[in-house]
């Protein structure tokens, strides 16, 4: 018989550096969640991910024993590591802010795919774009 | 500072509200802003994202002002409908999943036989550690904690006992009590996150222990050892690769995990420079041996 789901939780947490500190830490412990073992878990799963900001979806059941999904990193994340704009980078109090290339459209496209409602590789593209222009990244 | 001092203590967190439309621009702001991890809090409107952000207490004089400069200048626009620092307790959250386990049987040979009480309540029970968790990792229920242990426990038994043990990353200090139960006469234990090291304090002196030294930096102490464990990360491993070689003595062994079965390759890679002895996995992890 499947197990009964208490909770869900959405969190994002750094990759390979989730820790019990708030807001994870009250987030797990108040469904008796075993905090530490989903930092394990998460932390070994996404080390190879770091600096970088990773979606998961925790699933509590009334055992409080715990699945997660981990999710593709936000678009916004992609583009501005792939712009190379950093906090302290000097952004330009204008509408573009920065430019990415086509193929780094297409490789940010080609991760994110899992987790966008796109058919193909050119509507995932297209999606990536939007999401550039949103940002006033210009795409070369 | 005691237990009940790290559980009374407040963090800052950043309360936000914005529209979910602004969902990829929020996040791209939080992300240059550095902030740790984000919590995101049901809502009854669906077109409204609640969350709550971990910021490191130096940050939280400066954030909002930051992030609200950093949208203005990104997007020309303030998009958060709401932002705000609180200051929350940690509460008794951090106990009320330990309230929940049991003891378990955590090591069963013919010479041993090893409990753990979880709830950390001591007893006069000489056959069971009290473990504390709280805010550091090592309660005895993951399976590379369970991994490294009963590696542990086969090397001391099929050899005599090691003359010392240096326990790197431990956490709780769960693998190092274990060694001193073992007949480890001299342990060594370093963690580089104080709240682990407060943490390990208790649980040595709950469970009476006099061999274990705690230790904050690896690159600080000069002994070598005849027994090394490491149950951290691949890429923890990966960096601590000399550090670790330099403190093994001649035919030494090193015991590693927190490693997930498609981490194996690569630490047999960086480690080549030893003798492989064993692998053991439960679940997706695995446990590596290694003699020098």
């Amino acid at each position: 018989m499947a197990k009964k789901i208490q909770a869900f939780i959405k969190l994002q947490c750094p990759a390979g550096q989730a820790n019990p500190a708030p807001p994870v830490g009250p987030a797990l412990g108040q469904h008796g969640v075993n905090i530490m073992e989903f930092c394990k878990q998460f932390n070994a799963k996404t080390q190879k991910d770091a600096g970088l900001i990773i979606p998961v979806v925790i699933t509590v059941y009334q055992d409080r024993s715990f699945t997660f999904i981990t999710k593709t990193p936000p678009a916004s994340i992609l583009l501005l590591k792939a712009a190379k704009l950093k906090k302290g980078s000097g952004v330009p109090n204008k509408n573009k802010v920065g430019s990415v290339s086509r193929a780094q459209v297409e490789e940010i496209a080609q991760t994110k795919m899992p987790d966008l409602n796109a058919g193909d590789l050119s509507a995932a593209v297209k999606i990536i774009e939007g999401t550039a222009r949103s940002m006033g990244i210009e795409v070369n | 500072m005691d237990k009940n001092e790290v559980l009374k203590k407040v963090y800052p967190l950043l309360k936000i509200i914005f529209e979910k439309i602004h969902e990829e621009k929020i996040l791209a702001l939080l992300q240059m802003t550095e902030v740790g991890s984000i919590e995101e809090i049901p809502s009854t409107d669906p077109n409204l994202i609640h969350c709550k952000i971990s910021i490191s207490e130096n940050q939280s004089q400066e954030i909002l002002a930051e992030l609200q400069k950093l949208s203005l200048d990104l997007f020309s626009e303030s998009i958060f409908q709401t932002a705000e620092i609180v200051w929350e307790e940690i509460g008794d959250w951090a106990d009320k999943y330990q309230e929940h386990l049991q003891v378990f049987k955590f090591i069963q040979t013919a010479q041993h036989s090893i409990f753990i009480d979880p709830r950390g309540i001591p007893t006069k029970n000489k056959d069971t550690l009290f473990i504390k968790a709280s805010l550091a990792f090592g309660t005895g229920t993951h399976p590379t904690t369970q991994l490294v242990a009963e590696a542990l426990t086969q090397l001391t038994e099929s050899t005599e006992p090691s003359p010392d043990l240096l326990d790197i990353g431990c956490g709780t200090a769960i693998l190092s009590m274990l060694g001193e139960k073992l007949g480890i006469p001299q342990i060594i234990a370093v963690d580089n996150d104080p709240q682990a090291l407060e943490m390990a304090q208790e649980n040595l002196n709950i469970n009476h222990m006099k061999h274990i030294q705690l230790h904050h930096d690896l690159f600080q102490i000069k002994e070598k050892f005849s027994l090394i464990v490491a149950n951290i990360l691949l890429e923890t491993l990966v960096l601590l690769h000399d550090a670790i070689l330099q403190r093994l003595q001649p035919n030494a062994y090193l015991i590693l995990s927190g490693l997930l079965k498609e981490d194996e390759e690569e630490i047999l890679k960086t480690y080549s420079d030893l003798t492989f002895i064993q692998k053991t996995q439960r679940e997706e992890w695995v446990c590596l041996v290694f003699k020098k």
